[in-house]
């Protein structure tokens, strides 16, 4: 019992070590995922998850890629039956006319052309934007990215490349180009 | 340049503003990460023997007095036993100075006690619920440290503990909140929610009770999908943009739903569903979700399946 006890501070020691060195990439890939600033409870119920998993996990992958995996897991839980992706598109549908910049991404964005983008990564598939914001907004390489969302990192980079062109695609139809590209 | 390569769009998104919590959300975080250690029993084994010892005497001593009293609270009573319903619950906003939060999902009772409902309680299933908020109001609520769910079905009184969570700050109105861990309902029906704070001292006190239904489980289709709608729902109709979950990897990017009249095997209709979205739950399995259109064209016995695989589903009319 007094191990057990010592493995389960251990434990804690590792899990606090973990927040202050990967809250702030929690965070952001959270407020980006969600489109809300609002994520401290999520935040909170990432590291107390990664908590009571913590005999999981197997230094298979980083302890950021696993935070960050636990990240999206708990936000897709939180928001129910219905995608993030789905909620958020159902909001940009609401948006009308389609090129106004929805409210969420202006309070998210300092630059208007970043919310432009943002809004045109929120309109992809699924996918799309779970393999952009992995890779562009929790900087995770292509391994890791397949780690979190149980991938190939061949399908990552395969998925990558589509979700880009389809963006372009889409930033073209909305002539958003000129804005933030030089 | 008239598009981003994937190098570039890279660059952009490292170059968007970036979030972090504030030194207070910090500082109160890690807090309540230290106090999840503490939740740990570190009795050792002497301290525990002592313990074990002492609640032998105890039960010794106070055995004579439970048998002569008599005032049962087994968790599951006689034949006979009525469980009252408790009072109904409904949903409310929660109003802070920023404005109204969760309209449509907060339920309980206003000014005691609510929680983040699903749409909709169904057996077997805590996709929605696994961990959702509980909210409290009371003066002397931020004396104590946690929260008990105890949860009655009234058909059958049986109880059993549905959550327990760490009461933490006020939010949105309610003078605390709790992230709770909820378990799944095994039984379909009304069941009476009780919701009880503790402290460490052993102090406890009732909040709020209210009565919640339980629809029947999810269609099964087979060993590994579910089609996300109740049985009890489950009527002649057209069901538009329908769920179905599949546990599995390198799923296709589309299914087909297979309904097979059982009384007609003939009569087979086969509903494509697609827009498939991956997921992982936190012990590693994977799953992923399709969307999709699916008609019933008249009530009675079917075989719902995807994949290969099937099950039995009986199609009830809406007097059922």
């Amino acid at each position: 019992m007094i191990l057990e006890g010592g493995i389960w501070l251990e434990r804690g020691h590792q899990i606090e070590k973990w927040f202050i060195q990967f809250e702030k990439d929690v965070t952001n890939y959270l407020v980006y995922y969600t489109g809300t600033t609002d994520v401290e409870d999520l935040v909170q119920e990432t590291f107390l998850r990664a908590f009571r998993a913590f005999s999981r996990f197997k230094n298979e992958s980083s302890p950021k890629t696993w935070l960050i995996s636990i990240a999206r897991n708990t936000a897709i839980d939180f928001y129910r039956k219905k995608s993030v992706w789905q909620r958020l598109k159902e909001r940009l549908d609401q948006e009308s006319p389609k090129l106004h910049v929805p409210q969420t991404e202006e309070k998210l964005m300092r630059k208007i052309e970043y919310a432009q983008l943002y809004g045109a990564i929120n309109e992809l598939k699924p996918n799309y934007r779970d393999v952009i914001l992995l890779r562009g907004i929790a900087e995770l390489s292509s391994l890791e990215a397949g780690q979190v969302l149980g991938w190939s990192e061949n399908k990552v980079n395969v998925t990558f490349f589509r979700a880009v062109k389809k963006l372009n695609e889409r930033l073209k139809e909305g002539e958003y180009f000129e804005s933030f590209i030089g | 340049m008239n598009h981003l390569s994937d190098k570039e769009l890279l660059e952009v998104l490292a170059d968007f503003p970036k979030h972090e919590l504030t030194t207070i959300q910090r500082t109160e975080m890690l807090k309540t990460i230290s106090e999840a250690e503490s939740f740990k029993p570190k009795r050792n084994f002497q301290s525990q023997r002592f313990a074990a010892l002492a609640a032998v005497f105890i039960l010794i001593l106070i055995t004579p007095i439970l048998y002569l009293t008599n005032k049962s609270e087994d968790k599951t009573p006689r034949t006979g036993t009525v469980i009252k319903q408790a009072q109904e619950g409904d949903y409310f906003a929660l109003v802070d100075k920023n404005g109204s939060h969760y309209v449509d999902s907060n339920f309980g009772i206003p000014n005691k006690v609510s929680l983040l409902a699903p749409k909709e309680w169904v057996v077997w299933d805590n996709r929605e619920t696994r961990n959702t908020m509980v909210f409290l109001w009371g003066k002397d609520i931020k004396s104590y440290q946690y929260i008990n769910i105890e949860a009655t079905h009234l058909d059958t009184g049986i109880k059993s503990t549905f959550g327990v969570g760490q009461l933490s700050a006020g939010m949105y109105g309610a003078d605390t909140h709790a992230l709770v861990n909820l378990r799944i309902f095994d039984k379909r029906g009304k069941w009476n929610l009780e919701f009880i704070v503790g402290n460490t001292s052993g102090k406890q006190k009732k909040i709020g009770e209210f009565t919640i239904y339980v629809k029947d489980h999810y269609v099964l289709l087979g060993g590994n999908a579910t089609l996300l709608i109740s049985q009890e729902d489950l009527f002649a109709g057209f069901y538009e943009d329908a769920t179905i979950e599949v546990y599995g990897e390198n799923l296709p990017d589309e299914i087909e739903l297979e309904i097979v009249n059982e009384d007609d095997p003939s009569d087979v209709s086969n509903f494509t569903f697609k827009n498939k979205t991956d997921h992982n739950t936190d012990d590693g399995k994977k799953y992923s979700l399709y969307k999709g259109d699916f008609q019933i064209k008249k009530s009675g016995k079917y075989s719902f399946g995807v994949m290969g695989d099937s099950n039995f589903v009986r199609v009830g009319k809406p007097t059922d």
